[in-house]
């Protein structure tokens, strides 16, 4: 009897622990590792200091730009720098190989996607729901923003319908094969995304990564700009200029005798900085690319007055044994680089693709040219120089004509928006304005003349196909709605 | 849980039969020492009735007269033929089959034990017999060639091996090829080569799913399965083993090196055609800066700054040219590697208990001097029938080993040039003034920044002098590493039928490391140096030695739970086994505890406070390098493992009259969340299959000559886990250094991306065998036939990256597996006094990755030198791709592109005057498949002749239909020590016009012409693995003496091979992707002596 029982409880005991449920055994999480799951891991989640952008495909096009010549020569026609330093239109683009750029943007883009999509449902307060996806959903748009101009011609109101723009991503499906939108399909829901958002956003979010309302408002100006808004640009710019309209004075920098002395302007301290983006390139994040691609161009160098600051700070044109330039840069090629100190950001913060607040003086001025009303438009134009140039006499004066007007806009955008997206995107947009079109002209060599490169000179026409960047191999060869927007 | 409902009505089904009124017979069968015998045949003669015996030996039969006679068969024993007249009970003995291999009668698999004839899968099985009947140092080795389609993957660096079942069946590497491992039942973490071949009993492969899906989601490379030994007898046996292994110092006959005169003057002309391309001396050194370069470029560049004349170079020259360092380095930094073990175990069984215990102590003096191991180990079980329903069995297994190794950067003869040398004439040291040495930081330094140094009279620089006798007692690395395995198992009987088991396994190992630099060590004095800071002209490192310290742990437990159920139906017509259960495993490897140590004193057990942070961070202005130097030092980051898995299982085996054989088994595994989302893991893995005894049918009766036949079918599928994948979205805390704030973020990788449709990796077997024994055992094997397919599997998908990521890995990728095995073993002679067997294993495997994707961007050589990674549909993995040659024009190779073109123009004179960058070959368009890398045919053939008390043992191992490369002239080479110097098939470097378009293309040439077409040869290779002699102690000596079976063992390792590609080649050391040799594994010679008490 005694035996059987315990045979019993035996039984009984093995068949309650077969039905103990095991979903809590395995239910563990090692460290070293977060998986996102509440809605506060996911507002961190827009965080990324990584935000940086890779320039090659499209920089060179610019007049504000120079090279050095032994990277063009001889790859006149098998890299993007070559051809684009040569303005070389008969070089079969599509043949080159990838860069980042793209992958640079959508893999941003679907970082938001992944917040957007997920945080409704993820356990935490409302309101961090409510932010999280305003941030994300601005910082969607903004890299849609980004892409179009990149990849598709500049918004044209009379063609954008029809010409062919960029996919728009936004969903989280690995699986998926996007659909190319027109110009104006993307720039509708880039500003339906951001009239959405730009209210929700914080003045003063916790960390400098998150997008705060300024950025937001000064977005949404650009944008509009883009559009053709002037009006709605105006008012989103002065909302922007409303919470920030601070600017670093370079004339302190200068009176302590440079960067390297005056450190208050490094990290996230430049108060005029509404967004951390940057150009990326070689050896990883911020603008360590500057070596590269920080040379400006003679053209460029001669367009910055005597005491213009922004030039004789941050610009040198003689190699030294302490600036140690020469391997990027040729002496002699009338250039000027920027200086590789400072890229050390321990003494000044530029930001060569992220927003400032320099930029929305720009937009004001701009709007209220377009608007007519240019005794403003030169306001908000010398209240920028003045922290610019060195001396009194740093003003412009009121011009006769709104042509006259736009074009000191279009000539401080130059000298004010070095590097990144900036000088591009604008030669694209005012390209399509019959008055403030330009055909580059740019001598070549300069330095490095010999029989098998003798000097030329090359031009680059405002309806170039060249500025309108094909989508990369890899993307098209996996995705046949990614058709060319240029006739390669 | 509604599953394991279903199992337990599985489990409980019984088939209903007709009973026949006739008299019924009992009994037991035992052998000779009255062990019971498990599924020993009972057959009535002239009659259909038959039997088997249960675990216990029991058996029942019904017969159909009284004076019926019964034939008890037995694989191993002697048949036995006995009249149940009058008689309804029984009590047999059978005899062992005297002339006869040990065939494989129960099996494990590490959840049930199993009479063979009543299985349905495919089993390897390797009995301790067969495992020591040739000496091995460790069990890895002791198990190549013993079974058919387990094949070793032989790295050519260290001639180790490492197993692979049927084929590679993933491609994952974090799966990899490495098949289960199981002792005592329980899966370990332990590696074969870490267990003692002493305690083994047996090893069961358990090569089909039938076998191994019981193992679910961690089987899909097949499992080894390892029985350890137990008391066998009454008495207390201690066996006694002592063995040597004595391996030579290696040869460098193979190697095919070329002579130090060849080699400098090779080196000259490579040197003078530098020169003249880079236009000065002055120019060519430049680009050197202070890195280090040869003695001979030293010479030539003092020559021509005019430090030395002429004739010194020509003294220094002819000098050199009776130097040769490789010899000297084998005369006088190798020794011959010596092995010592010794093992004793002792066994005891009584009617209560039964014990083991094993003690084994080896020691390893190997080929460098100062490299030397201990490891001890010690094994524990025991048995305890605590009463008549409770059995425990528990034991501990624990091995601790101490090794101490010499720096990496002092063991390779090929650390100085040829023409070095380490002691002169006299027998005294030879300093070189520098040597080819980075040390801790900084990095190498030359002749000539090393003069400058000392003429610069810094207080601070310690000497570069080097001698590499004396330096390889420096920075030896210590380790010491502790595994313990204590295990328990109790087993209840109750209801009759029934077993319950509860097993616990606990395994825990620490390994501990510290490496002590002296404070005047090369590395140090480098390492100090570096840190000259350029204005104070004082090291900035602190006087003293250097310390390192690491120790990790790493613990896993199994826990589980099994109901076993065994009865027979209707007099023993019917017989039912199952078994179910659970299991919970939990892996953990923990945070490494290290610690780093400057100024170091070793006695006083003393450090310097460093200051990391601007050593580490900010650095120094280094005098010696002109450049700022940082201080290497720990990671700031630290990484844990912790998985747990839990798993279900259940397996049903029913026999009907044991001639029909019906199986299933199935098993669901969950693994914690950062593996697989809970409800994609509910599918289970599964297998049935059936066997056929046919030769106990009664149509069968008249084949004399078949002793046995089976027939066995199969099918199921097996999982893989691979834990690096998740269906989460995981991201890290990471600061990126190029932020100005410094702020941590959250970090992901495409891989860490949701990814919900992720699921386990699945291997479906279909496995079709037959067992055969024929003409009263003088052959007997079994024949497989499989197709192995890998579905499911983790591969990278290259997505667009609009969506945002680039590419991924998902169960995206399929791979095939098919194969043939065959094993034979022939009793050819068979008297008292002489024996002859033959054991042949062979094994076919052939594979095709069915679905596996390549970005189209992947260039043409990646295919090349890395097929494992670089994979193309339809080929085989590791496929052998090569370029296609055209021709060899003037001594330049050219190759042909995907249209057929040559890849280089050439002009009037056959100089090239354009070469297209092989970069531009994208894909395999424009390459040739000659076949795989990996052996299609492998196996074994043993002999095993025996004469009175001699026998002798000869293993040969063979492998072929794979492909390898030629070792071939490196065209760019600035230093070549092979016989290729005077090889000018193809131009060398120094041959090509100076500064011309051949000389800037020179590498391009070169890896045309080590990988094309031409270069490839079949990798078909026979060797001799061993041949061994024993005697054993005839029976009256030992008698006398009063010990048991004693023997003595002669054995000798590699003593010969043949290989089709000629040229000295031994497959086995040589890589055969890259075509380069690496030095032939000596000749070990072994000694053994073992004896019983």
């Amino acid at each position: 009897m005694i035996r059987h029982l315990t045979s019993y409880i035996i039984l009984l005991a093995s068949y309650l622990f077969f039905f103990t449920s095991c979903d809590s055994y395995i239910d563990i999480t090692p460290k070293g590792a977060v998986m996102v799951q509440t809605a506060d891991e996911y507002y961190e989640l827009i965080v990324n200091p990584m935000r940086s952008y890779y320039p090659s495909p499209f920089i060179l096009l610019t007049d504000n730009q120079w090279a050095k010549e032994s990277d063009i020569l001889g790859n006149e026609s098998t890299s993007a720098d070559g051809i684009n330093f040569t303005f070389n239109e008969q070089a079969d683009r599509t043949l080159l190989a990838d860069n980042n750029l793209y992958e640079n943007m959508y893999s941003f883009i679907l970082r938001s996607n992944l917040v957007i999509e997920n945080i409704d449902n993820a356990n935490g307060p409302d309101d961090i729901k409510t932010l999280a996806k305003a941030e994300a959903r601005t910082f969607r748009a903004w890299d849609h923003f980004l892409a179009v101009n990149t990849f598709a011609k500049a918004y044209d109101p009379a063609t954008a319908s029809q010409d062919g723009g960029v996919c728009i991503v936004n969903y989280y499906d690995l699986e998926s094969t996007p659909r190319k939108s027109t110009v104006a399909e993307v720039y509708d829901f880039i500003i339906r995304e951001l009239e959405e958002s730009v209210d929700l956003l914080q003045e003063k979010p916790v960390n400098i990564y998150h997008p705060n309302k300024a950025f937001g408002y000064a977005l949404l100006a650009k944008v509009y700009l883009f559009h053709r808004d002037w009006e709605k640009a105006k008012k989103a710019a002065e909302v922007s200029f409303s919470l920030n309209s601070a600017l670093a004075d370079y004339n302190l920098i200068k009176n302590a005798g440079g960067t390297v002395y005056y450190k208050e302007f490094a990290k996230e301290n430049n108060p005029e900085v509404l967004s951390y983006m940057w150009m990326a390139g070689w050896g990883g994040g911020e603008e360590v690319c500057m070596m590269h691609y920080g040379m400006i161009s003679p053209e460029l160098k001669e367009l910055f007055a005597s005491n213009d600051l922004r030039y004789s700070i941050f610009f040198r044109d003689k190699v030294t044994a302490t600036n140690q330039i020469g391997n990027w840069f040729d002496q002699g090629s009338g250039a000027a680089i920027w200086l590789p100190a400072i890229k050390n950001t321990d003494r000044f913060t530029y930001m060569s693709v992220g927003l400032r607040t320099a930029e929305v003086y720009l937009m004001l001025a701009e709007t209220n040219a377009r608007l007519g009303d240019l005794t403003t438009a030169t306001g908000y134009i010398n209240q920028l120089r003045a922290k610019r140039l060195s001396g009194t006499s740093t003003d412009i004066s009121v011009p006769a004509t709104q042509k006259e007007m736009m074009d000191s806009v279009i000539m401080e955008r130059r000298k004010e928006l070095l590097f990144g997206f900036n000088r591009f995107f604008d030669l694209k947009r005012f390209n399509l304005e019959p008055d403030y079109q330009k055909t580059i002209t740019r001598k070549f060599p300069v330095v490095n003349i010999s029989e098998t490169y003798p000097q030329k000179t090359y031009t680059l026409a405002p309806n170039s196909r060249l500025y309108i960047i094909p989508f990369p191999r890899s993307a098209r060869d996996k995705n046949p709605n990614l058709t060319l927007n240029t006739d390669e | 849980m509604k599953r394991l409902r279903i199992l337990l009505v599985i489990l409980l089904v019984s088939v209903a039969s007709i009973v026949e009124a006739q008299k019924t017979v009992t009994g037991v069968v035992t052998d000779t020492k009255g062990e019971p015998l498990y599924g020993v045949t009972i057959r009535e003669s002239e009659a259909n009735n038959s039997a088997v015996t249960n675990i216990n030996g029991q058996f029942s039969i019904i017969v159909s007269n009284d004076a019926a006679v019964l034939l008890f068969r037995y694989m191993g024993m002697e048949p036995f033929k006995t009249s149940v007249k009058g008689k309804t009970t029984l009590s047999v003995k059978m005899n062992e089959q005297t002339t006869t291999l040990a065939e494989a009668v129960v099996v494990s698999t590490g959840y049930q034990r199993l009479s063979r004839e009543r299985s349905t899968a495919a089993f390897g099985f390797v009995d301790s017999t067969k495992l020591n009947r040739v000496m091995h140092k460790d069990l890895l080795s002791a198990l190549e060639g013993q079974v058919a389609g387990l094949r070793m993957d032989i790295n050519p660096n260290t001639g180790e091996g490492s197993p692979i079942l049927r084929g590679i069946g993933t491609f994952s590497n974090n799966v990899g090829t490495k098949p289960l491992i199981v002792v005592d039942d329980m899966a370990t973490n332990m590696e074969l080569s870490e267990i003692n071949p002493y305690d083994v009993e047996s090893i069961t492969v358990l090569k089909d799913a039938a076998a191994a899906s019981i193992y679910g989601a961690l089987a899909a490379n097949g499992v080894i399965v390892i029985t350890t030994k137990q008391g066998k007898t009454n008495k207390t046996t201690v066996s006694v083993n002592a063995d040597w292994y004595i391996s030579t110092k290696p040869s460098f006959d193979a190697m095919h090196y070329a002579s130090t005169s060849d080699i400098i003057d090779y080196e000259t002309n490579v040197y003078n055609a530098r020169v003249a391309s880079s236009g000065s001396v002055k120019t060519l050194f430049d680009t050197y800066k202070n890195n280090y370069y040869s003695p001979l470029y030293q010479l030539y560049r003092d020559q021509a700054e005019g430090r030395i004349s002429q004739a010194d170079v020509d003294n220094t020259l002819n000098q050199w040219r009776q130097n040769d360092y490789y010899s000297q380095y084998r005369d006088h930094v190798w020794r011959t590697s010596i092995t010592q073990r010794y093992n004793v175990s002792l066994s005891q069984k009584s009617q209560k208990s039964n014990h083991f215990a094993s003690f084994n102590y080896e020691h390893d003096k190997n080929r460098i001097q100062n490299d030397n191991s201990d490891a001890f180990s010690i094994y524990l079980k025991s048995n305890f029938k605590v009463s008549k329903w409770l059995d425990v069995k528990l034991g501990i297994d624990t091995r601790f080993t101490n090794s101490s190794t010499p720096d990496g950067s002092y063991t390779s003869y090929t650390m100085q040039e040829r023409y070095a040398s380490i002691v002169d004439g006299q027998g005294n040291y030879v300093y070189s003034p520098y040597v080819n040495v980075s040390g801790y930081t900084g990095g190498s330094i030359n002749g000539s920044r090393v003069r400058e140094l000392q003429e610069q009279n810094i207080g601070a620089l310690l000497p570069y002098s080097f001698n590499v006798l004396e330096s390889l007692d420096e920075g030896v690395t210590k380790n010491r590493n502790v595994r313990m395995r204590p295990f328990i198992n109790l087993e209840a009987k109750f209801l009759k039928w029934f077993k319950y088991n509860v097993m616990f396994q606990y395994e825990w190992a620490q390994t501990r490391k510290e490496q002590y630099d002296e404070p005047d060590s090369y590395q140090m004095r480098l390492t100090h140096n570096a840190f000259i800071d350029q204005t104070t002209q004082t090291s900035q490192l602190p006087e003293g030695g250097r310390y390192y310290q690491q120790t990790n742990n790493s613990r896993r437990y199994t826990f589980r739970n099994q109901l076993n159920f065994e009865k027979s139906f209707l007099d023993f017509k019917h017989n039912v086994n199952a078994i179910m259960g659970m299991e919970l495993r939990e892996n953990r490897s923990s945070r490494p505890i290290e610690q780093l140590m400057y100024g170091y004193n070793d006695t006083a057990l003393t450090s310097v406070r460093m200051d990391w942070q601007s050593l580490y961070n900010v650095g120094i202005n280094s005098l010696v390098y002109n450049e700022n130097v940082k201080m290497s030092g720990l990671s700031t980051s630290q990484s844990e493992v912790f998985h747990r898995y839990a798993s279900f299982y259940a397996n049903v085996g029913y026999n009907y009259l044991y001639r029909y054989n019906l199986t299933g088994s199935i098993r669901w595994d969950e693994a914690d969340l950062f593996g697989l989302d809970t409800k994609n893991q509910h599918h289970p893995l599964w297998s049935i299959g059936g066997g056929w005894n046919i030769s106990e049918e009664q149509f069968m009766k008249g084949i004399s000559w078949l002793d046995f036949l089976k027939l066995r079918v199969t099918y199921g599928v097996n999982g893989n886990v691979d834990q690096s994948s998740t269906t989460y979205f995981v991201a890290r805390y990471r600061t990126e250094g190029s932020d100005p704030t410094n702020s941590q973020y959250l970090r992901y990788t495409d891989d860490n991306l949701p990814n919900p449709k992720l699921r386990w990796e699945k291997t479906s077997t279909f496995n079709v065998g037959m067992d055969f024994r024929l003409l009263n055992n003088l052959l007997s094997g079994s024949l497989e036939f499989y197709n192995r397919v890998g579905d499911d599997l983790l591969v990278r998908k290259y997505l667009d990256s609009t969506i945002g990521a680039t590419s991924r890995v998902i169960n995206n990728g399929k791979m095939r597996n098919q194969g043939l095995e065959l094993s034979l073993t022939a009793n050819i002679i068979r008297t008292q006094e002489w024996g002859l067997t033959a054991t042949l294993n062979y094994a076919y495997n052939k594979n095709k990755m069915l679905s596996v994707e390549h970005n189209p961007t992947d260039i043409a050589s990646n295919f090349i030198t890395a097929p494992e990674n670089y994979r193309i549909e339809g080929t085989s993995y590791n496929t052998c791709w090569a370029y296609r040659l055209s021709r060899v024009v003037n001594g330049y190779p050219v190759i042909l592109d995907a249209d057929g073109n040559e890849m280089a123009k050439f002009d009037a004179d056959g100089n090239p005057t354009e070469v297209t960058y092989t970069s531009t070959l994208k894909g395999t368009d424009a390459l040739v498949n000659m076949g795989t890398f990996t052996p299609i045919h492998t196996g074994s053939l043993s002999l095993n002749l025996r004469w009175r008390e001699l026998e002798l043992n000869t293993l040969f191992i063979f492998s072929g239909g794979n492909k390898l490369r030629l070792d071939v002239t490196d065209m760019n080479s600035y230093q070549m020590t092979t016989d290729h110097v005077n090889d000018h098939t193809v131009k060398h470097y120094y041959e090509m016009p100076t500064g011309s378009v051949a000389q800037q293309n020179a590498s391009t040439f070169s890896e045309w012409w080590r990988y094309c077409d031409e270069q490839v040869r079949s990798a078909d290779y026979l060797k001799l693995r061993s041949i061994n002699l024993a005697y054993h102690l005839p029976e009256d000596i030992i008698k006398k003496i009063g010990i048991g079976p004693t023997r003595l063992t002669l054995q000798v390792n590699n003593l010969f091979y043949w290989s089709a590609a000629g040229h000295d080649i031994d497959p086995e050391s040589y890589s055969v992707k890259t075509g380069t040799r690496t030095l032939q594994q000596p000749k070990t010679i072994s000694i053994g002596f073992s004896t019983t008490l």
